[in-house]
C-alpha cells in the first residue's frame, strides 16, 4: 500500500525509526551458498518516496510494516499515472 | 575459417543446444539459477546478469521482490508484489530503442487477477513520450504492448499494442524480434505470445533516437519505477546485433518453453 506524508521531514522521522528497528543498512547473502556478500547490492533503505503525475509524494509501505510502526505514518494514498497514448 | 565456426554456432543455436550461451546474450536474467540471486530472507537486492551487460539491483526493502517461493515447473521465480530492479548504465541499453535489431524473449506470469491493469516488464522509457527508450509492458486484462520511444512529444518509432494476445495471471513466453528503424512499418517488430504471433503491426515508421534512454533499464519497472510489476520473472533474454535472427529467437523459445514448462 502506498502512503503520503505532510512533509518530506515527517516522511524521514517514520522513515528513520524502521530502519533502525528493521537493521538497515545491511549485507545480504548469495542465495546458492548462503553466505553473506558484502560486495553485492546492500539493502540500505525501507522505502522512498517517488512522485506521481500529480507531483504527489509517496511511497511503498508494507502491510505488516504499518501496522508494527503506524506511530508517523502517513495517510494511504492512490498515486495517479496519466496513460499517454498516440 | 570464421564462417565455419559462425556456422556451426549458428546451427547449434537453431537446434536449441547451448541457447542463449551461444548467442552471447546482453541480457539473461535466470531465477532457477540461485548463484545469481543475492538476498536476504527471500528479499532480493541483486539478480546478477549471465549475458554481457550490468546487473540488476534493489537497495530499498520494501522495492525488492522476493525468491524461493513460488516454482514454475519445479523452478524458482522470481515474485513481484509492485517491487522492481533497477540497472545503473542507462547508456548500456541504448541499443533498445537506437535503431539495433534484437530480439527479447522471457517466462513470465504478469497479474494476480484477472484484470490486473498495467504491469511493465522492463522498460527505460517512462511511458511517456517526451522520454527515449523502450518498454515491454501488459495493460489491462489482456494487453501485450511494446514501444519504443524518441524522445519528441506523441511520436514514437514503435508501438505495437495488441489486445487479447496476453492472458493476465498465466505463465507464458513473452517475445519479440525487432528492427526499429526498418523502412517498412511492419517490419519494425513481430510480437509473440507462446508460438502465436501477434496480427497486429505496428504502423510508425519515424527514425529512431541515437541519444541514450532518459533512464536506467528497470525489471518490474518501466524507468522511473512506473507500474511496477505484480507477478513473476522466470527468465528474460535479450540478444542483439547479428544473433538477433528469427530463427534464434525461435530456439530461445524453445528453450525456454523446454525448460518452464508452458506451452
Amino acid at each position: 500500500m502506498n502512503y503520503k506524508w505532510e512533509s518530506d521531514e515527517a516522511f524521514k522521522a517514520w522513515h528513520s525509526i524502521v530502519k533502525e528497528a528493521l537493521g538497515i543498512p545491511y549485507a545480504n547473502k548469495n542465495s546458492a551458498t548462503g553466505e553473506i556478500d558484502e560486495n553485492a547490492t546492500w539493502t540500505t533503505a525501507y522505502t522512498a518516496l517517488r512522485t506521481d503525475d500529480n507531483g504527489v509524494k509517496f511511497a511503498k509501505v508494507e502491510e505488516e510494516i504499518a501496522t508494527q510502526f503506524s506511530e508517523g505514518l502517513g495517510e494511504p494514498y492512490e498515486p495517479y499515472y496519466d496513460m499517454e497514448i498516440i | 575459417m570464421s564462417f565455419i565456426l559462425l556456422g556451426i554456432l549458428n546451427s547449434q543455436a537453431a537446434a536449441g543446444g547451448n541457447i542463449p550461451a551461444s548467442l552471447n546474450p546482453d541480457l539473461w536474467l535466470d531465477a532457477s539459477d540461485a548463484s545469481t540471486i543475492t538476498e536476504s530472507g527471500g528479499s532480493v537486492s541483486q539478480w546478477d546478469n549471465k549475458g554481457t551487460l550490468e546487473n540488476f539491483t534493489q537497495a530499498t526493502s520494501a522495492d525488492q521482490p522476493t525468491t524461493g517461493v513460488t516454482t514454475q515447473n519445479g523452478l524458482n521465480v522470481i515474485d513481484f508484489a509492485g517491487d522492481y530492479l533497477s540497472g545503473s548504465t542507462a547508456s548500456e541499453w541504448k541499443f533498445l530503442h537506437d535503431g539495433t535489431t534484437y530480439f527479447f524473449a522471457g517466462v513470465m506470469k504478469v497479474g494476480n487477477t484477472a484484470t490486473p491493469g498495467t504491469n511493465a516488464i522492463f522498460g527505460n522509457d517512462n511511458e511517456s513520450t517526451v522520454q527515449r527508450g523502450a518498454q515491454f509492458q501488459f495493460r489491462d486484462t489482456d494487453s501485450y504492448e511494446y514501444e519504443i520511444t524518441r524522445g519528441v512529444s506523441q511520436v514514437r518509432a514503435v508501438d505495437l499494442s495488441d489486445n487479447g494476445l496476453m492472458p493476465a495471471n498465466t505463465a507464458l513466453i513473452a517475445s519479440a524480434l525487432l528492427n526499429p528503424d526498418a523502412a517498412v512499418a511492419a517490419d519494425r517488430i513481430d510480437a509473440f505470445v507462446n508460438n502465436t504471433q501477434s496480427t497486429v503491426e505496428n504502423t510508425l515508421t519515424d527514425a529512431p533516437s541515437t541519444s541514450n534512454p532518459s533512464f536506467n533499464l528497470e525489471i518490474g519497472a518501466s524507468g522511473l519505477q512506473r507500474f511496477q510489476l505484480n507477478g513473476f520473472i522466470a527468465e528474460l533474454i535479450i540478444v542483439s546485433g547479428a544473433n538477433a535472427t528469427e530463427e534464434n529467437r525461435q530456439a530461445t523459445v524453445n528453450y525456454l518453453n523446454s525448460k518452464w514448462g508452458i506451452f
